[in-house]
């Protein structure tokens, strides 16, 4: 497993097999992304995959029905992972863009969601220490020493900014 | 457990997704025990704005074999194009039995792969030749978390072997075990 530290790689290689039309290849390079997702707010492993397996249909669906995207894919996955779920536990409140046969003049319903998956948008409007250590930590996996090198910066400061923006970011996530 | 201890369990998890070490997230949830939701909220919010993990082998197998409705180890089998024929003998050959057991050892490989046997009477040399032959972990695909059937219950779904059902009203001779039975039905330790 890699992760690339941004997503715009993935956006890239996403928007090369859409337009390929290589759909099961796309959908299946989610299902590592969409079973974590699953295994971690559902209660048990047979669960989370079959949630994991009504998201992967679903996304399979609407790219066979010819729907198109104005946003990246994996803000479609994201978002379509958090309506599965919620219909899985709470089906009477789940409101899901209704799919049907794609109307090439109809918006892109997932358009008002984006930000919520982009941790570019998140982080813009920290304070510029926390900003970096957030990036760093989250983006690159670094270690808080890692970060204090990296930024040429003590270890204290790095562990004061990370609580900080931590707290702030997870705020911001809960009010989605 | 305290709330110092959930924030440690997503720090450690944040360093190794970052990292891209693929931490298995049921150990993360498994650890932090009753708070085991707080720590899956934590970490999902963060799985959905950080970069998009490649998909390993093991889960593209599993949730592949969920959706087309078959066992894991079948939709492994069925995504290297490999007959159960073609596996067997692979298996024959890199546990070192005899071809007279190539029966038996097809009739094992089929309860394994129809998830009619518990996964804790296989021994490891057979994990070992599937990974070997699959080129990920088996085993890893089917043991998960869930209660396993009892071994000897697993045993007993199979009622007909290559040698027929057994005659109504008779009793069954009782087979001595042999080599596969070691391999693929021992007791579970």
């Amino acid at each position: 497993m890699s992760t690339t530290g941004s997503n715009d790689e993935r956006d890239l290689a996403d928007a090369r097999l859409l337009g390929a039309g290589d759909h099961n290849a796309l959908v299946e390079s989610y299902y590592g992304h969409i079973v974590r997702r699953c295994r971690a707010r559902t209660r048990n492993e047979p669960e989370a995959l079959e949630v994991a397996a009504e998201v992967a249909i679903r996304l399979l669906d609407e790219l066979k029905r010819g729907r198109t995207y104005t946003v990246p894919y994996r803000v479609v996955v994201n978002k379509v992972i958090d309506w599965k779920r919620n219909e899985h536990y709470a089906p009477a409140k789940a409101k899901e863009v209704e799919l049907g046969e794609h109307d090439a003049q109809a918006d892109d319903p997932y358009v008002e969601f984006e930000a919520d998956y982009d941790l570019a948008v998140l982080l813009e409007d920290l304070p510029p220490r926390e900003y970096d250590v957030a990036s760093l930590r989250l983006l690159e996996g670094l270690e808080p020493q890692d970060i204090a090198d990296r930024l040429g910066i003590d270890r204290n400061t790095v562990d004061q900014a990370w609580h900080r923006a931590k707290r702030k970011l997870l705020e911001k996530l809960d009010e989605y | 457990m305290s709330t110092e201890s959930v924030d440690r369990l997503f720090e450690e998890f944040v360093s190794a997704y970052g990292q891209g070490r693929n931490p298995d997230l049921r150990d993360y949830l498994d650890r932090a025990g009753s708070a085991r939701a707080e720590l899956g909220r934590m970490i999902d919010r963060y799985l959905a704005i950080a970069p998009i993990a490649e998909t390993d082998d093991e889960t593209l197998v599993l949730l592949s074999a969920r959706i087309a409705g078959r066992t894991p180890i079948a939709e492994a089998r069925e995504r290297r194009n490999l007959t159960v024929t073609a596996v067997v003998e692979r298996l024959r050959e890199v546990l070192g039995l005899a071809t007279s057991l190539t029966d038996r050892l097809q009739d094992a490989y089929e309860d394994l792969e129809r998830d009619w046997l518990d996964p804790r009477g296989v021994r490891q040399p057979v994990w070992a030749a599937l990974e070997g032959i699959f080129g990920f972990n088996v085993r890893k695909l089917v043991t998960g978390p869930e209660p396993e059937p009892l071994a000897w219950e697993a045993v007993l779904l199979r009622r007909e072997t290559r040698e027929g059902p057994a005659s109504p009203g008779t009793a069954a001779e009782p087979r001595p075990r042999d080599e596969v039975d070691e391999l693929f039905r021992s007791i579970p330790e």
